[in-house]
């Protein structure tokens, strides 16, 4: 397991923060610490993450003490906090260096079982995939198989810890005895810039949303002499984006990896590392995946060029979904994981994703199911209607004329902990429907159009 | 108040989406929850196209407040008097 062997890596420095910095052996030392503190049972451990050090000790004592860390936005408002503690029964509770402990019943909890993430950020759903300890440890090989971390490389952090691309950063650099400088600051911010030049940064990774700002901060003009190399994931990059700093990576002697994946899969399934030459590509499947293309009736596609859905089977596929203690005492054997997402292959074997099955959109990187936005605003006296893309969320509501459209936006945005920017709200006489009643989304598409 | 003033304002409520009466000089980045990282591009992007400029990274960086921002709009010739 990647987190086993530590204090192997001796003096070298772990993780960086703004006060401190700890060398491995002093991280494996904290870890041996405060995991003296947790059930000496297998038991289930609430962490409200952030990228701080404490957060980074607490992940890992309760991975080495073989619990099951519950990863959640320290920013989760606490309602969504308590129905999360409510449904799941956490023995402890860990938010920075307070450790509270809450029950010592001992719950039932598959052995296997690691670490369970939320896929739906900010709508606030419990719902949880299960990742065991064989997950963790597939993702970080499978990343320091295709990437070239190296041990002497300074990561920094640019994505929520507890988001699956976040989480597996941190993982691989772990693994490779690699320093992590755990940073909070969005990529705009001068504080960013002087820790990254300060720690001699070597690799920078990003949603979509966080190239489109450093595009705009004119980055690939900006003196880095310490970055070797950068990666995307988290949703697609619009091709000329991708293709104007893959050619900036392949000028100036650097790499630019676009990858691909979602939290089901441990963060990973793909890679592309020619994205100069083919910037809409997702590439291959990472070493031990494979990728599957079936049509509508289930039956295999084995001709470049045919779309239809994709399928992914490796040694990373979760456990299962998760929506309360009870899910996770045993999970059934999962096979091929069914993407969601719609895509080809090309003559050279590289996979290109051309759409998606279910309705969910990717903002700043996290999924946002838009059932679940509809459902929030049901709760809350609306009827509504959510389409979008990974643009923006589009509603349509009828708010029989009671408040503004900019009030429904502002309450929306602020509620799903979204920036109002990529929330457009309509209010409508009558929400489409087809004749069977069921919402007709391309005519509330259109209504957008008008 | 004079019209470049006025297309500051503007922009700047615009883009956070705020009332034009929230927009005073020491109105800073991060200090309302409106105005975030994913805010500041779309302040950056709304404010170069109206004032027809192209700010340097250090100064998308550096503009932290609306004071700062006419500071910075300053270097770029536009003129608040």
């Amino acid at each position: 397991m990647f987190f086993e062997n530590l204090s192997s890596f001796g003096a070298r420095t772990a993780l960086i923060d703004d006060q401190r910095s700890l060398s491995y052996r002093q991280l494996d030392e904290a870890v041996l610490r405060l995991q003296s503190e947790l059930p000496g049972w297998k038991s289930l451990i609430l962490i409200q993450a952030d990228n701080t050090l404490d957060t980074v000790v607490a992940y890992l004592a309760a991975l080495s003490g073989g619990h099951c860390a519950l990863l959640v936005d320290q920013g989760l408002s606490a309602e969504y906090l308590e129905a999360l503690i409510s449904l799941y029964q956490p023995n402890v509770l860990i938010r920075e260096a307070l450790v509270t402990h809450c029950h010592d019943r001992q719950l039932t909890l598959a052995e296997n079982l690691a670490v369970l993430l939320s896929t739906s950020g900010s709508t606030g759903s419990p719902k949880q995939v299960a990742l065991s300890f064989g997950n963790l440890d597939a993702n970080a090989a499978s990343i320091c198989d295709y990437l070239p971390i190296r041990a002497t490389d300074t990561a920094i952090t640019t994505l929520p810890f507890q988001y699956s691309y976040g989480l597996s950063i941190v993982n691989s650099h772990l693994r490779s005895g690699a320093c992590i400088v755990l940073n909070r600051d969005s990529v705009i911010s001068r504080d960013f810039w002087d820790r990254f030049r300060q720690h001699g940064v070597t690799s920078l990774a990003g949603v979509p949303f966080t190239w489109e700002m450093l595009l705009r901060l004119r980055f690939t003009s900006m003196e880095l002499p310490s970055l070797r190399y950068c990666t995307q994931a988290g949703g697609r990059l619009a091709a000329d984006k991708v293709e104007t700093l893959a050619s900036w990576a392949q000028e100036t002697g650097r790499q630019f990896f676009v990858m691909y994946g979602q939290t089901e899969a441990t963060a990973r399934m793909a890679y592309n590392d020619h994205a100069h030459i083919k910037p809409g590509a997702i590439g291959c499947a990472i070493p031990e995946g494979e990728f599957r293309l079936c049509r509508d009736d289930g039956s295999d596609i084995g001709t470049p060029g045919e779309e239809g859905e994709l399928y992914y089977r490796g040694p990373n596929v979760m456990l299962g979904y998760a929506e309360s203690v009870s899910d996770l005492a045993e999970f059934p054997r999962m096979s091929w994981l069914s993407t969601g997402d719609l895509a080809w292959f090309d003559d050279e074997g590289d996979f290109h994703v051309s759409g998606r099955i279910r309705r969910f959109i990717k903002l700043f990187g996290q999924r946002i199911a838009l059932d679940d936005v509809e459902q929030i605003l049901s709760a809350n006296g609306y009827r509504a209607y959510a389409v979008g893309s990974d643009e923006g969320l589009k509603v349509a509501l009828v708010a029989d004329g009671i408040g503004d459209v900019s009030e429904h936006r502002a309450w929306l945005a602020n509620t799903l902990g979204l920036n109002a920017s990529v929330v457009t709200v309509l209010t409508v006489a009558d929400l489409p429907t087809h004749a069977n009643g069921k919402p007709d989304y391309p005519a509330v598409e259109r209504l957008f159009d008008e | 108040m004079s019209s470049n003033q006025q297309v500051l304002v503007d922009g700047f409520a615009t883009a956070l989406a705020i009332p034009a009466e929230q927009v005073t000089d020491t109105l800073a980045y991060n200090s309302i929850p409106q105005w975030d990282s994913i805010a500041h591009m779309t302040l950056v992007a709304e404010l170069e196209s109206r004032f027809d400029v192209m700010m340097d990274t250090d100064d998308i960086i550096d503009m932290s407040s609306v004071a700062k921002a006419r500071e910075i709009l300053g270097k770029y010739g536009v003129t608040f008097d």
